[in-house]
């Protein structure tokens, strides 16, 4: 058996000289390069195309017996093919050679083309050290953890985290934040109702205290849940979790923060709707950002009186004092969840709020006229920088290894 | 097989554990050591809640750190104060913690109805928590350690607050999981360990101190415990370990490194009401010995 292989393989690599041996040879040379570059998948692609010629010149040249002695010699072919590529492949090649001429269900009676083509295949691809690296690869590959990331984060709990899970045993704690935020936001609001007049024409107070206010729903929904979970000692099973508390935190600031932006953001629309029926907005300032003038209620455009006070609202300011504070609020937490132990993580942050709005409130004066100054695009541009500064800032937070992170 | 390869750890400046060296494969594991000797703290570093100060916990060669959340997934833990949602339910509970042990939501129900039913919980199944007593909320506890059925069990006091009949309930839920898993568990109630641990590790000092089956463990008090008459007075060396109570006859249990005086083993008939008799240790006697009757 093994003289009669050897025959074949004598003819295949060298006296025969018909198309498929000349297709083999002609993506020799592109098999070894995707080899180089470690490109598996094309150079099985190559081995195949080789495959195909070849049986399809043995087809033209209708030779009786090719199954079996074709796909000794394809192995041969292949394999002397890749051992151009730099790998010392010559044992290699032999074992398979004396392996398929020994296989009794190799023989050239019961074997039929495709099925010694696919032997064939098989035989030199698994013989082949790039096909073992390949392996190997793929096994680190699957051993070594995934990078954890936001986005990684947000696809896998779309997949198994619904929205009642993030807050289990807290939505309580989320209404009560809710209530409190409302709470909270009305005092500019009803500041606005009582002398509309002043706020308008010197916007630096409210977008002051939309800037303290802003993050309020973050926090207030950040720290009651927090401080739940650890009077009902839950956060303990929490964090033995496979979805890893600093993980589950992480979604959960992101919806708040989510919920945040968009009450927001209606509420800016809600300012800007009572400046308008007030008459010290125009419709234009709602989409241009641009200051408007005095105009009576229900007219349309800006028509400019003399005595009358002049509007800096901008809602495009609002907007983005309120964006900008509320990413720093973010960013400032996580970094507090990080570097500071329980219950200091929770405290840290917003006395140090508290203590800018002491310092907002002391030099009112001189900070107000800075803030009513405040070009509407310099606001936009600031909340867009925080905003993808606060996403970063949540990447690194979920990437976060709990051995590393003091978190809770 | 999970090792823990020479891990120390210090806590608010004190040694707590200091160079543990152990190796768990399949069975149950019973760490016996009294309050404060590092039980908790053993068990915290293998969920992951505390981080080793010097060596590692590995699962089959690799830190279980690394592992990350690969481990998590097949880690069952029962902290020893479980904390629960009173305003929810047994189910409701499970379905939470199955979504965040990454469990697929298909036949998620009729596994946790089978869990209820195992802990024996299946009419409360959909009562909220606050009405439940401690030992419904401890099966509470044990069912959601199990619900993603873990390849590791940890479980901190499990049998806290369980009356004898849950307590045997749980033996045979343990005896049952742990055929193809580790489970380890620490327990108070000596007797537990003794019906369903194949190994005690006792921690003393913060080291292990003994690391065996329970059997060997009572083999190495073989002919030093006795049951003596309360009014035999101990010598040099011996100690008190209980009483016992005989229908009205009240006689001590004694553990002495010498063989004592007069000393019979226990005859056929029953206890002796007259003189010192050798008696079968137990794992309590020996906890006794070792940690100070």
């Amino acid at each position: 058996m093994n003289e009669q292989t050897d025959r074949n393989t004598a003819t295949d690599s060298g006296t025969r000289d018909n198309g498929g041996i000349r297709a083999v040879g002609a993506t020799a040379d592109a098999v070894n390069r995707a080899a180089d570059r470690g490109d598996f998948d094309r150079m099985e692609s190559r081995i195949m195309q080789a495959m195909t010629a070849r049986m399809a010149a043995a087809a033209i040249t209708d030779e009786p017996e090719f199954g079996a002695r074709s796909a000794v010699g394809m192995s041969n072919v292949i394999i002397a093919n890749m051992s151009h590529a730099g790998n010392d492949n010559s044992g290699t090649a032999r074992d398979v050679h004396v392996l398929h001429a020994a296989d009794p269900n190799n023989g050239p009676a019961n074997t039929t083309t495709s099925e010694a083509v696919n032997a064939a295949i098989t035989s030199a691809l698994a013989a082949s050290p790039l096909r073992r690296e390949q392996a190997i690869a793929a096994a680190v590959r699957a051993g070594v953890p995934k990078r954890v990331t936001l986005w990684s984060t947000l696809r896998e709990a779309r997949g198994s985290l619904r929205l009642r899970d993030l807050f289990f045993g807290a939505w309580d704690c989320v209404a009560v934040a809710l209530v409190m935020t409302v709470a909270v936001w009305l005092i500019p609001f009803l500041r606005i109702l009582s002398d509309g007049v002043r706020v308008f024409t010197d916007p630096g107070t409210l977008y002051a205290s939309m800037f303290l206010a802003a993050p309020f729903l973050y926090e207030a929904t950040h720290l009651l849940v927090r401080w739940r979970e650890h009077e009902q000692r839950t956060d303990e099973l929490l964090r033995t979790m496979r979805w890893s508390f600093v993980r589950l935190c992480a979604l959960r600031m992101l919806v708040v923060g989510a919920v945040a932006a968009t009450l927001i953001v209606a509420y800016g629309l809600c300012v800007n709707e009572v400046g308008m029926q007030m008459g010290f907005v125009g419709s234009g300032s709602v989409t241009n950002g641009t200051t408007g003038a005095a105009s009576a209620p229900g007219a349309t455009g800006f028509v400019m009186t003399t005595n009358a006070p002049v509007s800096r609202f901008s809602l495009v300011t609002l907007l983005g004092v309120a964006f900008s504070a509320l990413f720093l609020f973010g960013i400032a937490q996580l970094a507090a969840d990080v570097r500071c132990r329980w219950p200091w993580s929770m405290i840290v942050v917003p006395a140090a709020w508290v203590a800018l709005g002491v310092v907002l409130l002391t030099w009112h004066d001189s900070l107000s006229p800075l803030l009513t100054g405040l070009p509407p695009m310099v606001a936009l541009v600031t909340a867009v920088a925080t905003g993808i500064a606060y996403f970063a800032a949540m990447n690194r937070f979920v990437r976060r290894s709990p051995a590393v992170a003091r978190f809770a | 097989m999970l090792t823990v390869d020479n891990v120390s750890k210090k806590l608010s400046g004190k040694t707590i554990l200091h160079d543990i060296n152990l190796e768990f494969d399949h069975g149950v594991y019973g760490l016996l050591a009294p309050n404060g000797a590092g039980k908790t703290t053993l068990m915290k570093l293998m969920t992951t809640l505390l981080f080793p100060d010097t060596g590692a916990i590995r699962l089959d060669g690799e830190d279980i750190t690394a592992l990350g959340e690969r481990y998590r997934g097949q880690v069952g833990y029962l902290p020893q104060d479980f904390g629960y949602y009173p305003n929810y339910t047994p189910r409701q509970l499970l379905r939470y913690i199955a979504a965040l042990q990454g469990m697929p939501r298909a036949g998620l129900d009729e596994r946790i109805t089978t869990l209820l039913d195992m802990v024996g919980l299946t009419d409360s199944a959909n009562k909220r928590m606050r009405t439940f007593s401690g030992g419904m909320i401890q099966r509470v506890g044990i069912a959601q350690a199990l619900v993603h059925d873990p390849r590791i069990l940890i479980l901190d006091e499990p049998t806290a607050g369980l009356d004898p009949k849950e307590r045997v309930r749980f033996r045979n839920i343990i005896h049952s999981f742990a055929a193809n898993r580790i489970v380890i568990l620490s327990t108070h109630i000596v007797s537990d360990l003794e019906t369903i641990a194949g190994h005690i590790v006792m921690l003393r000092d913060g080291m292990v101190f003994a690391n065996a089956a329970p059997a060997d463990i009572c083999k190495s008090m073989e002919g030093k415990i006795y049951e003596v008459p309360v009014d035999m007075p101990l010598t040099r060396g011996q100690r008190l370990l209980s009483e016992v109570q005989y229908g009205g006859v009240t006689r001590l249990r004694i553990y002495s490194p010498e063989p004592v005086a007069g000393a019979a083993g226990v005859p056929a008939s029953g206890i002796a009401t007259a003189g010192p008799i050798a008696v079968a240790p137990n794992l309590e006697d020996a906890f006794l010995v070792i940690y100070g009757g």
